[in-house]
């Protein structure tokens, strides 16, 4: 071979080798799209830092969607094949987004990672990841269980005992009773920043805690059973016998429970941060578990978390992504800032849970109460949810019109019941 | 007897003649390739979605008018928010156009500052609508709202005017009357072109200020209330903002407006056939009673124009 020939394999080895090398350093990118709000932003950053050490070539864009407008956001981005590729979203958007291939199911990623412990999570709090007890279309933030906040300082001014973990729901009327006929103020916040009166948590644990159910075997709704009327009689009651529930019409100008004007509130960890932030305390606070129905004791869960989309261009890099928010150190920093209560089991005892300055004094009531934890009914057919389309409806509107007392329980939950049967009957 | 007519002479165009219509078509053609394209074509494609099972995700499935029968037979929120859309319109059309004839008649008094009220009453106009819904929400508040609060001054019952389904409905009918200062803006404008003389020659007939005004005022000016009905009806039927800002469609529906509907079912539901059907029937609705306006208007609207000739 010539050495004119030399030169040009030479050249052309040396030309394969800068053109590898620049493709190895090619930056890629990955879309994030989230909502674009402070509780969450804290969450947004660790993982963001996380996955740029560990991945320094690798650009993150981060899209912000405003929260009204995040379902039609994605579905129009899921049609047109443009999802980012790792999103945000909340629990009660699972089931729909899996079911309409906006997620994907991640269940393969987190079995084939060594670094991965599926099995330290909460199996109930991923209970609200999958469908029907399938797949992981989302990691979740944190184990967000609705736990009872209370106002330690209107309950003392008032006269009534402070609630401890033996309680059953007549002990927390009782003492509510109390404070309303002492201060004139409620018990029961709902609305206002809150959720609203119809929201699940709140009203499917009352329902199983009276041994019903709103689906029976055969798919159809069983709203009323005298088990579940039992249920929902005894939720309603706290507006209409008891008098001790936030009324649906009475504006405390924000969140009952924060402006003072509540005694209690039943709600997810994630609100210590907004309660710690005022400043001064306006009252004494803590938590407490969840009191006891006549079935034992249930609450609902509700948190927010991030997937992988369907569009996502390299899952497998997305899922580093997602993954990290279930380490023992983003779930610890996420503590560290009252914006939750760690997911992983390992950390139950962990001194970076326990040793959390107060308030709230008791925080471990959060992972005390995590085993009353249940699911949101899964409802068969497309006939919507408990979160929203015409089960949502139903629900709501038969919650309303017994506690408005424009009809009775009975009354209401078996048009509901009617209705509702009516669409998954076809 | 034959006629012989000559044929007519097709008249020349000018040159000047085509390059002034190209020039006006160009000129035209963004806002009509506008209209083709983002009303028309929405239009056309929301009339098939009506005809499908549309969830954005999946592709439209064609089911015929499935959506239309389900909106009449199955859909209790329907006929609900139907209901309160046309009491809605009937209170607002009435109690708008009688308040905002009367403050424009005030408005018209040839008095010395009057173009600075007409200035305060166009304010609620450029108040941003949420602003608007926060403001009366807080006058409406039950417990310390400052309505309920002179009503208390003056030793009348307290009203829970959002909160109760009985109230709630006609709350948003007087909020909506406040934000009227379009109408009256046009019924001051409408006041200002009836003749002077011909109230004077009334004043000399011997007709009093009642007189006058139903006699004079309210034919001529019948053109103008004829327009505030027609569009007043169209906007009280695509009321939307305050109601999904201020009460949600409650108490009990009592505000769940026919709107409100269209926005549940297509973002929330993401039933986009179901809600392209719900908005093609209040299209046909808010067209019937527009031709129906138009067809009675020829016994109550006096044009001088078609007068005269």
């Amino acid at each position: 071979m010539s050495s004119r020939k030399w030169f040009l394999v030479f050249v052309v080895l040396l030309a394969f080798v800068a053109v590898g090398s620049v493709a190895a350093q090619e930056v890629t990118q990955i879309r994030f799209g989230t909502i674009n709000d402070p509780a969450v932003e804290r969450v947004n950053q660790l993982l963001v830092e996380n996955f740029q050490a560990q991945h320094p070539g690798v650009e993150v864009i981060v899209e912000y969607i405003p929260g009204a407008d995040l379902v039609s956001t994605y579905t129009t981005q899921a049609a047109a094949g443009t999802l980012p590729d790792v999103i945000w979203l909340a629990d009660l958007f699972v089931v729909p987004f899996a079911q309409g291939d906006i997620v994907f199911d991640m269940q393969p990623l987190a079995e084939g990672d060594a670094n991965f412990d599926l099995s330290d999570i909460y199996d109930n709090l991923l209970g609200l990841s999958r469908v029907e007890g399938e797949g992981l279309y989302m990691i979740p933030s944190s184990y967000d269980v609705v736990t009872m906040y209370y106002n330690a300082t209107l309950f003392e001014e008032a006269g009534a005992p402070l609630p401890t973990a033996d309680w059953t729901w007549d002990d927390y009327i009782a003492a509510c009773q109390t404070i309303k006929e002492a201060t004139g103020k409620y018990c029961f916040a709902n609305g206002g920043g809150l959720p609203t009166f119809e929201w699940w948590a709140w009203v499917v644990p009352f329902v199983q805690g009276y041994g019903g159910s709103l689906v029976g075997e055969d798919g159809m709704a069983t709203l009323n059973t005298p088990e579940t009327l039992a249920g929902f009689q005894a939720y309603v009651d706290l507006w209409t016998t008891h008098d001790i529930a936030q009324p649906l019409d009475f504006d405390a100008g924000g969140n009952c429970f924060i402006v003072g004007e509540c005694a209690t509130m039943f709600f997810i960890p994630g609100i210590m941060s907004a309660l710690r932030a005022l400043d001064p305390q306006p009252f004494e606070w803590d938590i407490q578990v969840i009191p006891s129905h006549p079935e034992g004791k249930f609450t609902g869960m509700g948190t927010y978390g991030y997937a992988v989309s369907a569009n996502a261009q390299d899952p497998a890099l997305a899922w580093d992504f997602v993954k990290h928010l279930a380490s023992a150190d983003a779930q610890l920093a996420i503590a560290a800032n009252y914006a939750g209560t760690p997911l992983l089991q390992s950390l139950r005892e962990d001194p970076g849970i326990v040793d959390l300055a107060a308030p709230p004094e008791n925080i471990t009531a959060f992972i005390e109460n995590g085993e009353n934890g249940i699911l949101p009914t899964f409802f068969p057919g497309e006939c919507g949810s408990l979160y929203a389309g015409q089960i949502n409806q139903e629900v709501k509107d038969a919650l309303e019109t017994a506690i408005l007392g424009m009809m009775s329980v009975e009354e209401a939950f078996t048009i509901a019941n009617d209705n509702i049967n009516a669409c998954l009957g076809g | 007897m034959t006629t012989s007519t000559a044929p007519a002479l097709k008249p020349k165009r000018s040159p000047h003649f085509w390059r002034n219509t190209i020039e006006g078509y160009l000129f035209i053609g963004p806002v009509v390739l506008g209209l083709l394209i983002w009303t028309f074509g929405p239009m056309v494609a929301s009339a098939y979605y009506s005809l499908t099972d549309y969830r954005i995700i999946s592709a439209p499935e064609f089911i015929g008018f499935q959506n239309y029968i389900d909106l009449f037979t199955r859909d209790r929120l329907f006929i609900q928010s139907l209901s309160v859309t046309v009491r809605y319109a009937i209170m607002v059309m009435f109690l708008g156009q009688i308040v905002s004839l009367l403050i424009a008649v005030l408005l018209s008094q040839k008095l010395p500052g009057m173009s600075i009220f007409r200035t305060f009453f166009y304010l609620p106009i450029i108040v941003p609508f949420v602003a608007s819904a926060l403001l009366w929400r807080y006058l409406f508040n039950k417990d310390y709202g400052p309505i309920n609060g002179l009503l208390t001054g003056i030793g009348l019952p307290e009203i829970n005017w959002l909160g109760s389904p009985h109230s709630a409905l006609f709350s948003l009918v007087i909020m909506s009357v406040w934000t009227g200062a379009v109408t009256t803006i046009i019924y001051v404008a409408g006041l200002q072109q009836i003749p002077e003389e011909l109230h004077d020659a009334a004043k000399i007939d011997g007709g009093n200020s009642v007189q006058r005004f139903f006699y004079v005022t309210i034919p001529m000016l019948s053109p103008t209330i004829f327009f505030n009905v027609v569009t007043g009806f169209i906007a009280a039927f695509q009321f939307f903002v305050p109601a999904f800002l201020m009460t949600e469609g409650g108490p009990a529906n009592s505000t769940y407006f026919y709107n409100l509907n269209i926005y549940e079912k297509a973002f929330q539901w993401l039933e986009m056939g179901y809600a392209s059907a719900m908005a093609w029937v209040i299209f046909v609705i808010i067209m019937i009673i527009t031709i129906l306006l138009f067809r009675i208007s020829n016994r109550w609207v006096y044009y001088e124009s078609a007068n005269e000739s």
